[in-house]
C-alpha cells in the first residue's frame, strides 16, 4: 500500500471516530401507559390558601460554545405560586369527659405547594436578547427553584402558619359547638397543642356559648 | 530534477496537506463537543413574595400518586405529536369541613352528621418531574414548559376523574374520621 494511501486511510478513521464521539445516536420510545398507584388514606386540613408572586432569573455563562464562538443563557420567569396551610388531622385527638372537651391538636405546617397554572403562559418568560436556546430543563430548573424558596418562606413564617392553625381550630370548635347544640349540652373545650420538634405542649381553655 | 526528487516534493506536499486536513477535522470536532460540553453551572437566583391569603376548610381524606405522560399534537396538524412530557401528581379528594351537617333525633336518640359529597379537591403536578420528549424542533421553544403544565393537570384530572374507587375510598376514610 503506497504512503498516500495509508494516510487517507488513516485520516478516514479519525474521521469516523470524531463522528461517533461526537453524536450521541440513542433514541427513547415513550411509554404512553399512564400509571395510578400508591393511593392512601390522609387526613389533612387545609384551611389556608397563600399565593405567592415568585420571580426566578437564570443565567448560565458561556451556556453554548463553537470553536471560540461563546453564547450565554440568559431568562427571567415570573408567575404565581399556591401554599395550602393545614393540619394533620390524624395527629388530632378529642376527649370528652363530662362537658369538658379536650382536643390535641398539632401545630400547622405546609401541607402542599405547586405552581398556579393560571399565571403561567407564554408571556411569563422574557429571554435575554441574543441569548443561547432555553430548553425545557433550564426552564424546570428555574420554576422548581422559585418554588423551593417560596415553600421555605411560607415554612418560616411562624405568623403564617399561626394563622393557619387559629383557622384550623376555629373549625374544630364549630364542629364542637354544633355537636354540643345537637344534644343539648355546652361544652368547654380545652386545647393543647403539639409541637412536633420540641415535644413541648401548650394548653388553652375555649368556654361554650 | 530526477524523477526520485520530483516523487519526494509530491509525497512532502500530500504529507502537508494531509496533515493539515487532520488539524481542520480535529478542531471541527473540538469545537461540536465543547458546544455539547457546557462549562459553567448555571446560577438562578429566585424571589418570593406572599400576594393574598385566602380561607378555606378543605379536608382531604384520600390522596393518588399519579405517573402520567401528556401529549401534545401540533395545532395545524391534529395528526402530528409536537411532544409527549411524562409527570408526576398528586389527587386529593375530600370534602368542605363547612359543609357538614350535625343533626338529632330526640326520640331515636340519634345523632347524625351528614358528609357532603366527595370530589377530587386538588390536582398537584410536580412541575419539577416533568420530563420531555420532543418530536418536532419547533416545540422545543422557550416558554414549553407553560403550556406542557397545563396540559399535564388536564391530563391527570381526566384520568382521576375516570377512576371511581378514589372517590369510593375517600367516603370510606371520611365516614371513619
Amino acid at each position: 500500500m503506497s504512503v498516500k494511501k495509508l494516510i487517507l486511510l488513516l485520516m478516514l478513521v479519525i474521521i469516523l471516530l470524531m463522528s461517533v464521539a461526537c453524536f450521541d445516536r440513542s433514541k427513547k420510545i415513550a411509554d404512553a401507559t399512564p400509571d395510578l398507584s400508591e393511593i392512601k388514606a390522609i387526613c389533612e386540613l387545609a384551611t389556608m390558601k397563600c399565593y405567592y408572586h415568585n420571580v426566578a432569573k437564570f443565567k448560565e455563562e458561556d451556556a453554548e460554545r463553537f470553536l471560540f464562538w461563546l453564547k450565554d443563557k440568559h431568562f427571567w420567569v415570573e408567575y404565581s405560586g399556591i401554599v395550602e396551610i393545614g393540619i394533620d388531622v390524624s395527629q388530632v385527638s378529642i376527649d370528652v369527659k363530662d362537658t369538658i372537651v379536650t382536643i390535641t391538636m398539632p401545630k400547622a405546617k405546609v401541607l402542599r405547594y405547586k405552581v398556579d397554572s393560571k399565571t403561567l403562559n407564554e408571556n411569563s418568560f422574557f429571554v435575554a436578547k441574543g441569548s443561547a436556546d432555553i430548553s425545557a430543563e433550564d426552564q424546570i430548573k428555574a420554576i422548581a427553584e422559585a418554588q423551593n424558596k417560596m415553600v421555605m418562606s411560607a415554612s418560616t413564617d411562624s405568623i403564617l402558619l399561626a394563622n393557619g392553625q387559629q383557622q384550623a381550630q376555629t373549625l374544630l370548635e364549630k364542629y364542637i359547638m354544633n355537636l354540643g347544640d345537637a344534644v343539648g349540652k355546652q361544652y368547654t373545650i380545652k386545647w393543647v397543642y403539639l409541637d412536633s420538634q420540641s415535644g413541648e405542649v401548650e394548653e388553652k381553655t375555649t368556654a361554650g356559648e | 530534477m530526477s524523477i526520485v526528487n520530483k516523487m519526494k516534493k509530491k509525497t512532502k506536499m500530500w504529507l502537508i496537506k494531509a496533515f493539515s486536513l487532520l488539524i481542520l477535522v480535529a478542531l471541527i470536532g473540538f469545537g461540536i463537543w465543547a458546544f455539547n460540553n457546557p462549562g459553567n453551572k448555571a446560577e438562578i437566583i429566585t424571589k418570593s413574595t406572599l400576594e393574598k391569603i385566602v380561607n378555606i376548610s378543605e379536608l382531604s381524606t384520600y390522596q393518588a400518586v399519579y405517573n402520567g405522560i401528556g401529549i401534545s399534537h401540533n395545532e395545524e396538524n391534529k395528526d402530528v405529536i409536537d411532544y409527549y412530557v411524562a409527570y408526576e401528581a398528586k389527587v386529593y379528594a375530600g370534602f368542605n369541613v363547612k359543609d357538614v351537617r350535625v343533626s338529632s333525633n330526640e326520640v331515636t336518640k340519634k345523632i347524625t352528621v351528614i358528609i357532603p359529597e366527595i370530589a377530587i379537591s386538588d390536582v398537584n403536578v410536580d412541575f419539577a418531574s416533568m420530563e420531555f420528549i420532543f418530536q418536532t424542533k419547533k416545540a422545543k421553544s422557550s416558554t414549553v414548559s407553560a403550556e406542557a403544565y397545563k396540559l399535564c393537570e388536564a391530563d391527570a384530572l381526566e384520568e382521576s376523574a375516570s377512576k371511581v374507587e378514589i372517590l369510593e375510598m375517600a367516603q370510606e376514610n371520611a365516614k371513619i374520621l
